[in-house]
């Protein structure tokens, strides 16, 4: 049905307490450093380190951890095996000849490979590291930090509440419908989804309606607070989150001032 | 269709969202414009992005098997106009890649420039043309959402071309190579969406048309004459 | 009692029907009095949601006027802040009321919207939840709370709000019982600090055990308003009102039918029904009483209360109000009794059982009267100790 939410163990893992500002510089800066790394060391180094920090320090469990991580691999692969087949640079390998056209495999392109290999292995892993271990109300704390304007905020905030809401909906709609073969086949499936799809959006024009009502009758002048903040980060979290980052911007940078190889 | 975390290479992952801030700067001020101007702005925006959010997390039955999501911004376009679409894709971009672990965050302004600017404005574009050449309404939302799919899914091909340009033939035979790579998946699954889209469309008109007249979808006429056909 | 007998709602000739449907409300006329607990009871589809929406200036009447401390409630934006404001509105879906991603956010929406600067919001917020029994949830998200919980976060939501009346709309709805009696304890200490409680249900026994003033509301019209008594002493009213009649009070009707009870006997609880029950048997004779220890919190004698209950061997406790309850929790003190509290240990004690009560402030007076009431018009000899720091009190 859906996909896993992944707010269930954002909420309950072993790093849940910890700053958020922490989590997201850990996080996001392992993301930032592996997407300018010109080598594959940083994202390698980052896909390994994190994982295990995902796994053995904050808790969540692996088979969760690599289900999530492998997710995409169809598009992953194909595109993978494309740029394999399109890219060039270097040395020719092999040539694979496909009825008129030729394809040349050639050392550039299977650098590319793996560097975009490594680079998403990476980036998946720092991206699931905060969607794991930070619930994301933190999130719209960050938002305001980088000034993002309040109107914008707010939606973001509403949007969050609203949206469990309606899934919580559909799970259920969904359910009486498979309850009666609502999915049984290709053609009861497009119309129960319309069904679906169209009872949402009516459900949810009404929920609007209701929202507003909720909100004036609380005296709504356009103002929404924004979440208390979590506990202070302490010194040696700090220095931690910093060593690792700047190991991270060594191994990405390293082959710029070195020269690539 | 979402460009997963990391895939794109700089210094092509920046620029998508150089490309996109105008945009987006445009859309966060009609929000604001909008929530001045009008008390019920704010809910209802947010329980759209909730729709568009929940209707993408839906798995729609597929020819090749494999399962596929709707994007939902092809409708959004048509229910809520091009301008804020972007806003409310942002926020759904946003959610999707911290939820879901789908998309993701560097890629974010390219599956931003695809998903929540470019597939919209084809699919409103194509309703509104369709509106007032006084075409079927529902083949016009089922083009209208079928082509912001296919709309998508060109730009995101574009984007992957234009980072991983073919050895022989540059950008253009990358092009070819991306786009028939994926039109196996996402020309069906454009179809498949218009047709649900369209789908949607004729159940919320019976149920509910005076809602799409509020929106400013429908025109009241189209409204009521689309409400008895159906009857 | 104790007040005044002003309205602190009034419907005068309310009339109300929504666009293309039959009347909601026709021509209306009541009067909700402050300070006290009114439940307006009626079968589903009677218009009870409807009505308490005009409490609160939500919905305006096609025809009559709704007045709220004394001024008819004008509809521009800054008048119908005011009304809100005294008239705090709780829906009966507790997901339809709570709009903020945190619990702590949603709280403070009240407040923050009424220009209140953050430290004052935080204060707030703080007190509120702590009324609610809910302190520490600042941090917590709406969806991965209990029905009871939500109905607790909304309930706070309003009262930080500080409104002279509360309106809830079926706040048992989606209670399961035991929920269900703690939220009518909770109402009852609301009510206690003063704040004048307006409840709609279809819980007939819900209504005429709690409320002060039951208004019958039937297809939009109020077919009777007064005390629960003047209620059942008309069965025509019940039916007309789709209700049913709770078994005890049928009870109550039938023993007063047939000369066992007095003819005007009302339903006033189990205790009063047992002693008039009693009284008429002959040669009836009742063993000695038992004792009602009463234990008032804000004295801070909790501490001592589990070796006096070893000590007596108190087999009943009970508590009143969510201070209470929380100090029985910390104390690691098993409760018995959360609502009705009284009437269950004056039950035990006529029956020769000692009971705790523990309660804070103004209800300790309560209970004392009603214990005394009790105890005069039956004759009894329950004796009422309460527990204060230096020295004891008896009453006989």
């Amino acid at each position: 049905m859906f996909d896993v939410i992944l707010e269930e163990y954002a909420s309950s893992n072993r790093f849940t307490e910890r700053d958020s500002r922490l989590k997201f510089t850990l996080g996001f800066g392992a993301l930032l450093l592996v997407s300018i790394s010109m080598s594959p060391l940083a994202p390698i180094f980052v896909a390994i380190s994190m994982a295990l920090i995902v796994i053995l320090l904050a808790g969540i469990p692996a088979r969760v951890y690599l289900s999530l991580l492998l997710l995409p691999s169809p598009f992953l692969v194909l595109s993978i095996v494309a740029i394999l087949l399109i890219t060039g640079g270097g040395n020719a390998l092999t040539a694979i000849h496909l009825g008129p056209y030729t394809l040349h495999l050639s050392t550039g392109a299977i650098v590319i490979a793996i560097n975009t290999a490594a680079r998403i292995l990476g980036g998946m892993s720092a991206l699931l590291f905060v969607a794991l271990t930070t619930p994301m109300v933190e999130l719209f704390s960050l938002l305001k930090s980088l000034r993002l304007p309040q109107e914008f905020i707010d939606l973001s905030m509403l949007v969050y509440r609203c949206t469990f809401l309606m899934l919580a909906e559909a799970i259920a709609i969904q359910n009486a419908q498979t309850m009666r073969q609502g999915y049984s086949n290709f053609r009861n499936s497009i119309r129960s989804i319309s069904l679906l799809g169209s009872g949402l959006f009516i459900r949810g024009w009404n929920r609007g309606e209701e929202l507003l009502l909720a909100m004036d009758s609380r005296c709504y002048d356009g103002r929404f607070e924004m979440p208390l903040k979590g506990k202070r980060m302490g010194r040696v979290e700090i220095s931690l989150v910093f060593a690792y980052l700047v190991i991270c911007g060594f191994l990405a940078l390293a082959p710029y001032i070195w020269g690539s190889g | 269709m979402h460009i997963m975390e990391g895939f794109l290479p700089s210094p092509w992952w920046e620029l998508w969202f150089v490309v996109s801030l105008p945009l987006i700067i445009l859309g966060l001020h009609r929000l604001k414009e909008i929530s001045d101007m009008r008390r019920d702005a704010i809910p209802l925006l947010a329980v759209a992005g909730a729709f568009i959010f929940v209707l993408s997390s839906l798995k729609l039955p597929s020819v090749t098997g494999s399962c596929s999501h709707p994007t939902g911004t092809g409708l959004a376009a048509i229910l809520f106009g091009p301008v804020v679409t972007p806003v409310l894709c942002l926020i759904v971009l946003l959610y999707q890649a911290l939820f879901l672990a789908h998309g993701g965050i560097t890629t974010l302004g390219a599956n931003l420039f695809s998903m929540g600017i470019a597939g919209p404005m084809v699919g409103y574009s194509v309703y509104r043309l369709g509106c007032r050449v006084g075409a079927n309404t529902y083949m016009t939302v089922f083009l209208a959402a079928a082509l912001a799919d296919v709309g998508t899914y060109l730009v995101t091909s574009a984007q992957l071309a234009l980072a991983f340009p073919a050895a022989e033939g540059g950008v253009i035979a990358s092009l070819a190579v991306f786009g028939g790579i994926f039109a196996l998946t996402q020309v069906p699954l454009a179809v498949i969406e218009g047709i649900v889209v369209a789908l949607i469309f004729k159940y919320i008109i019976s149920l509910r048309a005076d809602i799409l007249v509020k929106l400013d979808v429908l025109t009241k006429g189209r409204a009521d004459a689309l409400r008895e056909a159906a009857e | 009692m104790r007040e005044s007998d002003e309205p602190a709602i009034e419907f005068r000739e309310v009339s109300f029907s929504y666009p293309f449907r039959p009347p909601s409300l026709r021509r209306l006329s009541l009067r909700i009095i402050k300070g006290r607990k009114t439940a307006i009871l009626g079968p589903n589809g009677a218009g009870k949601t409807t009505l308490l929406l005009h409490c609160n200036g939500s919905l305006r009447p096609d025809d009559g006027a709704v007045i709220v401390k004394g001024e008819q409630i004008r509809y521009d934006r800054s008048s119908l802040r005011r009304i809100r404001r005294t008239v705090g509105l709780v829906f009966q879906r507790s997901d339809s009321q709570l709009i903020a991603p945190t619990v702590y956010q949603d709280v403070a929406f009240g407040p923050v919207n009424l220009g209140m600067e953050s430290e004052q919001v935080r204060e707030i917020v703080e007190e509120t939840l702590h009324a609610v029994g809910l302190s520490g949830y600042d941090r917590r998200v709406p969806h991965q709370l209990s029905e009871g919980e939500k109905k607790r976060v909304a309930i706070a939501g309003v009262l930080a709000m500080g409104p002279e009346v509360l309106v809830l709309d079926e706040p048992t709805a989606s209670l399961d019982p035991a929920g269900a009696e703690e939220m009518m304890d909770l109402l009852d200490e609301l009510h206690e600090r003063g704040v004048t409680l307006v409840i709609s249900t279809h819980d007939v026994h819900l209504a005429l055990g709690w409320a002060d003033d039951v208004i019958l509301l039937v297809d939009g019209e109020k077919i009777h308003q007064g005390p629960p008594g003047s209620v059942f002493d008309r069965p025509e009213l019940m039916r007309q009102a789709h209700l049913s009649t709770p078994p005890l009070v049928e009870l109550v009707r039938g023993l007063a039918a047939r000369g066992v009870l007095p003819r005007d006997t009302l339903w006033k609880g189990v205790p009063v029904l047992i002693e008039a029950i009693t009284e008429k048997i002959p040669g009836y004779k009742r063993g000695s009483c038992g004792t009602i220890y009463i234990a008032d919190l804000s004295n801070g004698v909790s501490a001592h209360l589990p070796q006096l209950i070893e000590e007596k061997r108190i087999r009943h406790t009970g508590a009143m109000g969510t201070i209470a309850k929380r100090e029985a929790a910390r104390h690691g003190i098993q409760l018995h009794f959360t609502h009705g509290v009284i009437d269950k240990c004056l039950l035990r004690a006529t029956m020769g059982e000692d009971s705790l009560i523990m309660t804070t402030g103004g209800m300790v007076a309560r209970v004392r009267e009603r214990v005394s009431e009790f105890s005069l018009s039956y004759k009894l000899d329950i004796s009422i100790v309460e527990i204060g720091m230096p020295g004891e009190e008896h009453i006989d």
